[in-house]
């Protein structure tokens, strides 16, 4: 169970700023991002990064029960 | 200031270089005035559809006469008609004819030659000449295309547009052309010590002096700058600026400070961990000054973000490696760094071993080799040391250059070295 964070934003468009999720690598937690929080974040997505810890990883990092996946949205979404 | 952690490696100059360059690229290229394109860079090859002269017209003030006619000195001809620069010529010259005219004015149908005047004796009634020389068909006449003929090729894409290209396109009658823009850079300061010009000094506080040299530095160049102002150490009003910056037009902010590890370095902070970024660079690069560096490529808008350190001379020592080539290959320009001179140390220049490229200001004295010397102590605080600096000597890690030694010198001021 990873920690999920969002930003400013995308915590706004998400409608949380914090959860946990059950995902084994960073790709699957992209690819339920939208449908678990529906089309503002969905929308805020493309030009979103994510941070794993406070550092660029690609989507195959595996992640472990004391990761925290950040969501940084765009600097024009909100 | 952070000090040396073996838990952050630095990064070498060239790899830091190149991760900045790799996600620079041309702009979109717009199309402007002729006037408007001088210094920027063209986007397009422009051939040319019209012919420079456009009409045979004379190079020299004399008469216009038929070479068939003078193939011997000393030949006497009739003059029937004159024809001034900005005339259209009417006479038609038969044989054993000559017609008054002058530079630039169009030969007349029937002459090919024109005889300089210096050369000619007029009569008393001035109704004959004697033309002192012989002449080949085509002297003193230059020919339609002689200079530009219709298809050639006068700018090609990449090009740097000069006074000459401006020039030339006008007479060509081209009214537009496409080039790459140059991109709009905002320059900010960040840091709660930091006072305005006009505010007092002291107790902690200090002037802002990057913004004002970056500003001069972007000017110089022919960057258009936006004066972002200053903020204090605050990821949230750092962010605000740089919305600010994107909302002016901004394709690049400079910002200095803040990007250490410190407790209060916000713009790291704030490029980090608060917004997206498609390229991120957070680093120390093994260079003295100018080690902690932030470069970001934001994902939308698409605003390139520069995190200078805050000490002076590093500031400029992070525009001149990383700031200025990334603004000219955003501008199209295939040179992008300084050019590098091999100089020889006009006093001993010691250093001591620590990993790193040392970048010492030095002025330049021209000769063969170009002599260099420290133009001030060295330190990433000491401005002035930039006051008479021609350029900084680049000193691999080790012990530094004895006195005549070969330094190799970043070139700043090439009309130093040049002697002008």
């Amino acid at each position: 169970m990873a920690h999920l964070r969002f930003l400013g934003p995308a915590a706004a468009a998400a409608g949380t700023a914090h959860d946990d999720i059950d995902a084994r690598t960073v790709d699957e937690v992209v690819s339920v991002l939208a449908a678990r929080y529906g089309p503002s974040l969905a929308a805020l997505l493309p030009t979103c990064c994510i941070r794993v810890n406070g550092e660029e990883a690609d989507g195959t990092r595996n992640l472990g029960a004391h990761d925290e996946v950040a969501v940084l949205p765009p600097m024009s979404g909100g | 200031m952070s000090h040396d952690d073996p838990e952050r490696p630095l990064v070498e100059l060239a790899a830091a270089q190149t991760k900045v360059l790799d996600a620079c690229a041309p702009l979109a290229p717009v199309v402007v005035p002729v006037t408007a394109a001088l210094g920027l860079v063209a986007a397009a090859d422009v051939r040319s559809r019209a012919a420079l002269p456009a009409f045979a017209n004379s190079a020299m003030d004399g008469y216009a006469v038929r070479a068939a006619d003078c193939t011997d000195p000393g030949v006497t001809l009739e003059v029937v008609g004159a024809v001034m620069a900005g005339e259209r010529a009417t006479a038609v010259l038969g044989a054993g004819q000559a017609v008054r005219i002058m530079t630039g004015a169009p030969v007349p149908d029937g002459a090919d030659a024109v005889c300089p005047v210096e050369q000619t004796t007029l009569t008393i009634d001035g109704a004959k000449v004697v033309v002192g020389t012989a002449l080949r068909a085509g002297r003193h006449v230059r020919r339609p295309g002689e200079d530009v003929a219709v298809g050639d090729m006068v700018l090609h894409a990449g090009d740097r547009v000069g006074p000459a290209h401006v020039g030339l396109l006008h007479g060509l009658g081209e009214d537009e052309v496409a080039v790459v823009p140059r991109p709009r850079v905002g320059v900010l300061s960040t840091g709660d010590e930091l006072v305005g010009e006009r505010d007092g000094a002291g107790s902690g506080r200090i002037r802002d002096t990057n913004r004002a040299t970056l500003l001069g530095l972007l000017t110089g160049d022919g960057f258009p700058a936006v004066d972002l102002g200053r903020v204090g150490d605050d990821e949230d009003a750092y962010l605000a600026a740089l919305r600010a910056a994107a909302s002016a037009g901004c394709d690049v902010v400079c910002s200095t400070g803040g990007v250490s590890f410190g407790d209060r370095d916000a713009v790291r902070a704030a490029l980090t961990s608060r917004v997206a970024t498609r390229v991120l660079a957070a680093t120390e690069v093994a260079i003295k000054p100018g080690k902690p560096q932030v470069f970001a490529v934001l994902t939308d808008p698409e605003l390139r973000v520069f995190g200078l350190p805050g000490n002076p001379v590093a500031a400029v020592v992070s525009w001149e490696l990383f700031v200025r080539p990334a603004l000219r290959t955003m501008a199209g320009l295939a040179a992008v760094h300084r050019p590098r001179v091999a100089a020889s140390a006009g006093v001993p220049m010691p250093r001591r071993r620590d990993g790193k490229i040392h970048l010492v200001p030095v002025s330049i004295h021209p000769g063969a080799p170009p002599v260099c010397e420290p133009s001030g102590r060295f330190g990433s605080h000491i401005l002035s040391s930039l006051l008479a600096a021609d350029g900084f000597a680049v000193l691999p890690d080790g012990d530094g250059a004895e006195e005549g030694a070969t330094v190799e010198c970043m070139v700043t001021r090439p009309d130093a070295v040049l002697g002008a």
